[in-house]
């Protein structure tokens, strides 16, 4: 790893990172075609070096930045892109991908008729959308025209954008000559996304103020787009209730699971001491860093909810742990990852049969797709943000 | 406590107990001997974290080593590596008459990693220089302040371009634009407006850009990573199972689609990262500046996502930034 440019600030780039990459770009692109002249001196033989840019590694809001898909509203998915089925909460305001994944089941399954667990009244009918490859997107891209980079680049909007597609400009890496024959261009960062499921899980269940996602919003859209007459609020008289829902445990519960996280210890080494973390008069949780949540996630969900939720909501939750432990390992088997593939789907319906449409934001979506590109661009450690984050704790210090 | 009653052990200079190798304190010469094969290499990749930019620097210097008796067809290195090579022959002197086990240039490379991890102001630097020197022999080669150590440095390479650019991020004043004085797209001023009797221009923004063609290069120049820098076709990969980028399909896949690229083991493959991130902490004002960070996937899984000891550079840059550029 060596760095390579340094930005300045004091704002973020935003899409206008293509001016500043052009140095790079014009780099690769001559290593690429003609190389450099290097010594070997493992051989000791004078060779030309030649180079290619396999992919980026970027957090959501940078892949919109860097890859032209802008990662925001409901066209957020990089990979469903416009066959998404998100949309809008009405009391929420937020994007929202419940009910997006039953179409990627085989055609007879009994899922895609349930018109009562999911969104009300719903049967899927629809295919899984198509992956398009690297030539497609690029045929795609270059129907869209150049846009001109500065202040006023937010404000150019090919037509269409935000309904039938959210392109925001023709990324630079598309002048790489090769970029369209690479499999896996951009990666969806699995650190973020780890952590953003784990916060989402955490939070509900444990009923943290301001942070669960089921709250008196959630609620009033639960009544609108689902058919769960238990999770809808009660009006009495003046005052309006909103009964505990089963993914949600009770006071006491809460309190229990604190206290264990209280008195926990781990190795050395292998996560910073979780129980410091720990306020019990208040039951929160402080300064999680994202590689604690990347232990919590893992290991600890599974424990931590044992015989305090029920057994169906234990199971999915555990499932979804088991995913992330399953992904993140360093030696993968093929067929192992395709079975992944299967699984991920049935957690996500399990999940969206037990929580409101509000849980699912676009990194409950993204997990969808991590096992095709651990399939294609192989383990996760190679891949996500760890390393790159670290670099920049030590920096900032 | 018991430091401060009993003292510190003595003798105990290489702390074995805390991770660190034990090296049996020889002459210079032998220690940077590079040892060929891969597994005690792997070691000393282990242990570099305490010593980048030292390492950086001494790996080169191992150039004459090596067994190149395996491969028939001995070339001389061609004229850019040649300079470099014969730059740090010259700058290996030992740095004071008798000293076996540091160089001119390895006591500055040392003391530079010093100063990068600990954040030491150059005033700092040049005060601990002093004192070095005071307690050197007589007529050591030490250089005598952080201006002194940078020019010597300064043309071992893998230097950097500053590259102004519009504030607003419409264009890089760069190539063909070199010359303007004015933003095409908005009209922004390049340069801040000159006050009392400053007479340089200072630009508004400025774009720092590490020349990546020089650092690819320093990898097939040094022994501790050229061996390694085709890791990625050598080594086994069994069926079924992936341990490394390069036994995923996107990495076979290009390889078939760009076959003449493929076929030359020492043909880089790049990752690329980019992160925002507030130099002065998360606390201070709102201020997001992007690093651009290339990973080289050729080198095997312990190495590739390992910090290069081109980092010393980073974090003096980022020192710069936050000096107001």
């Amino acid at each position: 790893m060596f760095l390579s440019m340094v930005i300045p600030g004091p704002s973020s780039p935003g899409r206008n990172i293509d001016v500043c990459l052009r140095p790079l770009i014009d780099e690769l692109t001559q290593l690429w075609s003609s190389g450099a002249l290097t010594y070997d001196i493992s051989r000791k033989q004078n060779f030309v070096m030649r180079a290619a840019l396999m992919w980026t590694i970027n957090d959501f809001p940078a892949y919109g930045m860097v890859s032209g898909w802008s990662t925001h509203g409901k066209l957020a998915c990089p990979y469903c892109m416009e066959n998404n089925k998100a949309f809008t909460l009405t009391n929420g305001g937020k994007a929202s991908f419940f009910d997006c994944h039953r179409r990627f089941l085989p055609h007879n399954h009994r899922y895609r008729k349930n018109r009562k667990d999911f969104f009300v009244g719903r049967v899927e009918n629809d295919v899984a959308p198509p992956r398009l490859s690297g030539e497609e997107l690029f045929d795609v891209v270059s129907e869209y025209g150049e846009i001109v980079f500065g202040l006023q680049s937010g404000k150019q909007k090919f037509p269409g954008f935000g309904l039938t597609h959210n392109w925001v400009k023709r990324s630079i890496f598309w002048e790489l000559s090769y970029w369209k024959t690479n499999l896996l261009r951009h990666n969806l960062d699995v650190m973020h996304i780890e952590k953003n499921v784990f916060e989402n899980i955490f939070n509900t269940v444990m009923d943290v103020k301001g942070k669960t996602k089921d709250n008196i919003k959630a609620r009033l859209d639960v009544a609108l787009f689902c058919n769960r007459k238990n999770m809808e609020l009660v009006c009495d008289g003046s005052q309006v209730a909103k009964p505990r829902a089963s993914f949600v445990l009770e006071k006491n519960a809460q309190l229990l699971v604190y206290k264990w996280l209280k008195s926990l210890r781990f190795p050395d080494g292998h996560a910073s001491n979780i129980s410091r973390l720990v306020n019990t008069e208040e039951c929160r949780l402080y300064g999680m860093k994202s590689h604690d949540c990347h232990v919590f996630m893992q290991t600890l969900i599974p424990l931590a909810f044992r015989d305090l939720l029920p057994k169906g909501i234990w199971d999915a939750l555990t499932e979804i742990s088991h995913f992330f432990r399953d992904i993140c390992s360093s030696k993968l088997n093929v067929d192992h990852i395709e079975r992944l593939e299967m699984n991920i789907m049935e957690t996500i319906y399990k999940l969206e049969m037990i929580f409101p449409p509000s849980f699912f934001d676009s990194m409950e979506h993204l997990s969808v797709h991590l096992p095709f590109e651990v399939k294609v661009g192989g383990p996760v450690q190679y891949r996500w943000m760890y390393p790159f984050e670290r670099l920049n704790i030590t920096v900032a210090m | 406590m018991h430091l401060l009653t009993k003292g510190f052990m003595q003798d105990y200079l290489c702390w074995y107990a805390h991770g660190e190798l034990f090296v049996p304190n020889e002459s210079m010469a032998e220690r940077v001997v590079g040892s060929t094969s891969s597994a005690s290499n792997m070691h000393e990749v282990g242990n570099e974290n305490s010593n980048r930019y030292r390492n950086m620097v001494m790996d080169a210097m191992r150039m004459s080593e090596g067994n190149a008796s395996e491969f028939p067809n001995i070339e001389e290195p061609n004229v850019d590596a040649a300079r470099f090579f014969d730059m740090l022959k010259d700058s290996n002197e030992p740095l004071w008459d008798g000293c076996t086990n540091h160089s001119k240039l390895s006591a500055v490379a040392q003391v530079f990693t010093i100063k990068s991890d600990h954040g030491l102001s150059e005033a700092g630097y040049d005060k601990i220089i002093e004192w070095a020197r005071s307690i050197l022999p007589e007529g050591n080669k030490l250089k005598e302040n952080f201006y002194a150590a940078k020019s010597m440095m300064k043309p071992l390479g893998l230097g950097y371009q500053k590259i102004d650019m519009c504030p607003n991020f419409c264009m890089l004043y760069y190539l063909e634009n070199v010359e303007l004085t004015e933003c095409m797209t908005c009209g922004h001023s390049r340069y801040k407006p000159r006050t009392g009797r400053v007479k340089t221009l200072v630009a508004y923004k400025k774009l720092r850009y590490f020349p990546i063609t020089p650092r690819l290069q320093r990898l097939f120049m040094s022994p501790r990573t050229a061996e390694h820098m085709t890791w990625h076709q050598s080594h086994h990969a069994v069926d079924g199972v992936m341990v490394h980028p390069s036994d995923g399909e996107a990495w076979k896949h290009f390889n078939s689609v760009h076959p003449h690229f493929s076929a030359a083991s020492r043909n880089v493959h790049l990752g690329l990262c980019t992160d925002g991130f507030n130099p002065f902490g998360s606390f201070a004002a709102p201020y997001s500046c992007w690093p651009v960070i290339l990973t080289v996937y050729n080198l095997p899984p312990g190495m590739c996502m390992r910090r290069s000891s081109c980092f010393y550079l980073w974090s003096y840059q980022v020192r710069a930034v936050r000096g107001g550029i």
